[in-house]
């Protein structure tokens, strides 16, 4: 795909070889190791001749889901803060979802508002109510918990059973891979709904 | 080469539709030991688990085979309550394996949804189940991984 798009775009520029490709190979080799998504560079001429090489959608649905993993941790912080009295349970929890971002194969970062992936800073601590339209696009709103403690489970629960339902999206679409740990993150964060109510 | 592809997906579902008959089984003779609080809860899985043997033997058939049938007993030994529940765990841990190797095993998306769904509601069974013997805590990382 990257080459035929290659040998179109060089003979449309007269061009010798185009680096292109290779660029964008090095990038998405990048992109593999490090888990930082970058969009390919553009010649910056006419129209490309045909469609763009996207990163690989591999890279892009692991990348998606380790945020999302990585805002559960956010919550469960935030939450382990609120119920200090369901310590064991939420630090269970939250090591599970640890786990879902080594098993996605990107490093985990600690969380803070400037390293979530292109994601806007939030009001971290704001005593707000979640939105109940996240689950729909991926880079959904991290999560804010309610400041009522005792509503503290049921909002995890709630945010656990959107980021299933996500993941269950992503496993539709995904290689076979990549889809059996993101069914079974999906399955584990199901399970984790229960244990939380 | 489409027939290729599915051949795995077909030795797998075959392999789950055994299982969902042996959970199916097992619940019977689990669910006799529970008591009465419990009981509806392995009736609500043998159903879960009906319906995923019926679901899963259509697949099959759509791939052009044809499903495995019950054995007449399965081997079971349950003594009492905790042995009933640690049986229910058993039973839904080796179900999440075969859906995890359903979704591994093809790209087909049908296929891949009834896998997910069968991992899914074994992890969230398993983990009723475990809550009940007081593991704690009662869920796993990755369901479906031995």
């Amino acid at each position: 795909m990257v080459g035929s798009g290659a040998v179109h775009q060089a003979a449309q520029q007269t061009q010798p070889a185009a680096p292109g490709p290779s660029r964008r190979a090095v990038l998405l080799s990048g992109a593999a190791a490090g888990g930082v998504l970058l969009l390919p560079a553009c010649t910056g001429d006419d129209e490309p001749p045909g469609p763009p090489p996207p990163p690989h959608p591999d890279i892009v649905l692991a990348d998606e889901a380790a945020a999302r993993e990585r805002r559960l941790l956010e919550a469960y912080d935030l939450a382990l803060q609120r119920r200090p009295d369901l310590a064991p349970l939420l630090g269970a929890l939250r090591a599970e979802h640890a786990d879902h971002v080594a098993a996605l194969g990107v490093p985990e970062v600690e969380p803070t508002p400037s390293a979530s992936l292109g994601s806007p800073a939030t009001p971290q601590a704001a005593p707000a109510e979640t939105g109940p339209a996240a689950a729909t696009a991926s880079p959904a709103p991290p999560p804010l918990l309610p400041a009522d403690p005792a509503a503290v489970p049921a909002a995890l629960a709630d945010l656990e059973r959107r980021t299933a339902a996500v993941h269950s999206d992503a496993v539709l679409r995904a290689g076979r891979g990549l889809a059996v740990v993101l069914a079974s993150a999906a399955a584990s964060e199901s399970s984790h709904a229960v244990a939380l109510l | 080469m489409t027939a290729e592809r599915e051949q795995h997906a077909a030795e797998v579902l075959e392999a789950l539709v055994e299982a969902e008959h042996a959970a199916l089984y097992g619940y019977g003779v689990l669910g006799a030991r529970l008591d009465d609080a419990t009981r509806p809860a392995a009736q609500a899985a043998a159903t879960a688990h009906r319906a995923g043997r019926d679901r899963t033997a259509a697949a099959l058939r759509d791939l052009g085979a044809e499903p495995p049938a019950a054995e007449v007993a399965y081997e079971v030994v349950v003594g009492g309550q905790q042995d009933a529940l640690a049986l229910a765990v058993r039973l839904e841990e080796g179900l999440a394996v075969l859906s995890r190797d359903l979704v591994g095993s093809t790209d087909d998306v049908a296929l891949r949804r009834l896998g997910l769904d069968g991992l899914v509601g074994a992890a969230v069974r398993a983990a009723s189940w475990r809550e009940l013997l007081g593991r704690r805590p009662p869920t796993v990382a990755l369901p479906g991984t031995a």
